[in-house]
């Protein structure tokens, strides 16, 4: 198990995995606060001319709470394509190509090898999340000023961590039913929103991963009782995709030139 | 071994292999030849146990791989017709990697022993096919198996390459190993096997010992290069010598098939009579490349 370890987070770092999810999560994270304090104002003022733009200042009085939100929001939206397309190649990859003939050939368990690209790409989310909502905090507080603290930064953080676990675990079992890294960034983006919209129509969503997100969004300290239930079911799915995924693994059929 | 019977393989209905029987003993260099398209490396793949049969059965090492056995617990050492390695990992620590970082000594022993000592370090993505093709040989031995599985361990290696690899399968067999071969360079079969197996549409055509093969179709045969051309009556008393067998004509030549040396004597005599300037006469054995064609044009 740490020899897959350590090539998963070999991997991760000379893929450029890393360097993209960072980058692209704090930029983000500093881009909200900037929009809003400063571009989006001015945007609207050019447009609405004399006294007027004043008022749109007054109107648009954002606080650091409503900027994280913002932030959060935007996670949602385009965080997870971002996750979903640096890392659809996950299994997807690793099968379309035939790299994992020589490991499998060489007595490494599908179980360790799934397991292994769960801890690493997981730790990854999960760090980059807090680390770049920390930076939105960081900085939206230097613009708007400090009204949070920061325990409900690092519990909102580890949610969205947990919530991007969740879309990792939808790729690396797309990855190996579908075998084409592009087929499982948007299959993965279909079932993140997919699963969204229905739960939400059918007003189910405070108890599916979705649910985390709502979490996150309330930016309180306090992990209560309520958090259980979409904790429990995404541990649960993620656990289950991935017993899913070495199911599959073991009955897939490996070939010199290539597999199917 | 290796016990294969009635072995069939299927793609979505279409069959790559039609009741393929195989048998391969301990200790002995198995060269598996065909044509490109017959269903060696489809056979291969199975036998590694990363492809299941769709009928038949196929017992390697005394395991029933058609049991969804994982392929690592077949003690086999497995080298693809193309192995494909991580392009960011280089050869030491795709060899600790694949190895669990369990035995760095042998490692080393091993980019030694496949030259690969002096690139150790560099990644993957810069090698060439035939360092590669190395590096997979190399993988192949780490877990030190007792059976080979080499998919055209040779074909991507220069002539120095390829004779390395060839004395390197060689000292395998000698410390006990058993290896299966395929390889289009039947010069290479020729050279280090023992048992030969030819596989056409699925199905084995012939599997012999190489020196019984060699008894049965290696024919000698005399090539006469002519400065003129040689009369068709010529040709027909050539044809009616004591110890001719075949006579073919080919532009500019003419080729016997004959049971010994010692009928060179009438032949001369016979061409001197009909005034035929000779340029050249070249002996030569039937080679296994020639009955390989042969087999192939007949079928």
């Amino acid at each position: 198990m740490k020899s897959e370890l350590h090539k998963e987070a070999l991997s991760a770092l000379r893929s450029g995995r890393i360097l993209i999810l960072m980058a692209s999560f704090l930029f983000l994270a500093l881009l909200t606060p900037t929009m809003l304090k400063i571009v989006l104002p001015k945007v609207l003022g050019s447009r609405i001319a004399g006294d007027a733009s004043q008022e749109i200042h007054e109107i648009m009085n954002m606080t650091q709470l409503g900027c994280i939100r913002s932030y959060v929001g935007h996670v949602f939206e385009i965080g997870s394509l971002i996750v979903a397309f640096t890392l659809c190649g996950l299994t997807a990859s690793e099968i379309h190509g035939n790299t994992w003939v020589l490991p499998v050939c060489a007595g490494k368990r599908f179980a360790q090898m799934v397991g292994a690209k769960l801890f690493i790409f997981g730790s990854l989310l999960m760090i980059t999340s807090v680390l770049a909502l920390l930076a939105n905090y960081g900085y939206s507080g230097l613009l708007f000023g400090f009204e949070l603290g920061v325990l409900p930064i690092l519990r909102a953080g580890l949610l969205q961590g947990m919530y991007m676990l969740f879309l990792l675990s939808c790729l690396i079992t797309w990855g190996v039913f579908r075998k084409r890294p592009i087929a499982a960034g948007f299959l993965t983006l279909a079932t993140a929103y997919g699963v969204h919209l229905i739960t939400s129509l059918l007003r189910i969503h405070p108890y599916t991963p979705s649910g985390l997100l709502i979490h996150v969004h309330e930016l309180t300290p306090a992990f209560d009782s309520s958090l259980l239930l979409p904790l429990g079911v995404t541990i649960l799915l993620i656990i289950a995709m991935a017993l899913i995924t070495i199911g599959l693994l073991k009955r897939l059929e490996w070939n010199g030139r290539s597999a199917w | 071994m290796i016990s294969v019977q009635g072995l069939r393989k299927e793609f979505d209905g279409f069959p790559v292999l039609k009741g393929l029987d195989m048998e391969v003993k301990t200790g002995e260099i198995y060269g598996f030849i065909g044509q490109n398209g017959v269903g060696k490396t489809t056979t291969m793949s199975i036998l590694a146990g990363l492809s299941r049969p769709t009928r038949g059965t196929c017992v390697v090492r005394g395991k029933d791989v058609s049991k969804n056995t994982h392929p690592g617990d077949l003690g086999i050492g497995y080298l693809p017709e193309d192995p494909k390695f991580y392009p960011w990992m280089s050869a030491r620590e795709t060899l600790l990697y694949l190895s669990d970082a369990q035995n760095k000594g042998r490692v080393q022993e091993i980019l030694r022993w496949t030259g690969l000592a002096d690139a150790s370090e560099r990644r993957v993505c810069g090698f060439s096919r035939g360092m590669k093709q190395r590096l997979g040989i190399g993988v192949a031995l780490i877990r030190d198996p007792d059976l080979f599985i080499l998919d055209e361990p040779s074909s991507a290696l220069d002539p120095r390459g390829r004779n390395e690899v060839l004395c390197l399968i060689k000292d395998l067999q000698k410390m006990g190993k058993t290896i299966l071969l395929s390889t289009h360079i039947l010069d290479d079969i020729e050279r280090i096997c023992d048992t030969v197996g030819m596989i056409d549409d699925g199905r084995m055509v012939f599997e012999k010992p190489l020196a019984q093969l060699q008894r049965e179709y290696r024919q000698l045969s005399l090539q006469i290069t002519s400065i003129m051309d040689i009369s068709a009556a010529a040709i027909e008393k050539l044809s009616r010598l004591t110890g001719v067998r075949s006579v073919t004509k080919a532009e500019g030549s003419l080729t016997l098939g004959v049971s010994d040396k010692t009928v060179s004597l009438a032949v001369m005599a016979l061409l001197v009579e009909h005034g035929v300037a000779v340029e050249s006469f070249t002996w030569s054995k039937t080679r296994l490349e020639d009955l390989f064609l042969r087999e192939v044009r007949d079928r």
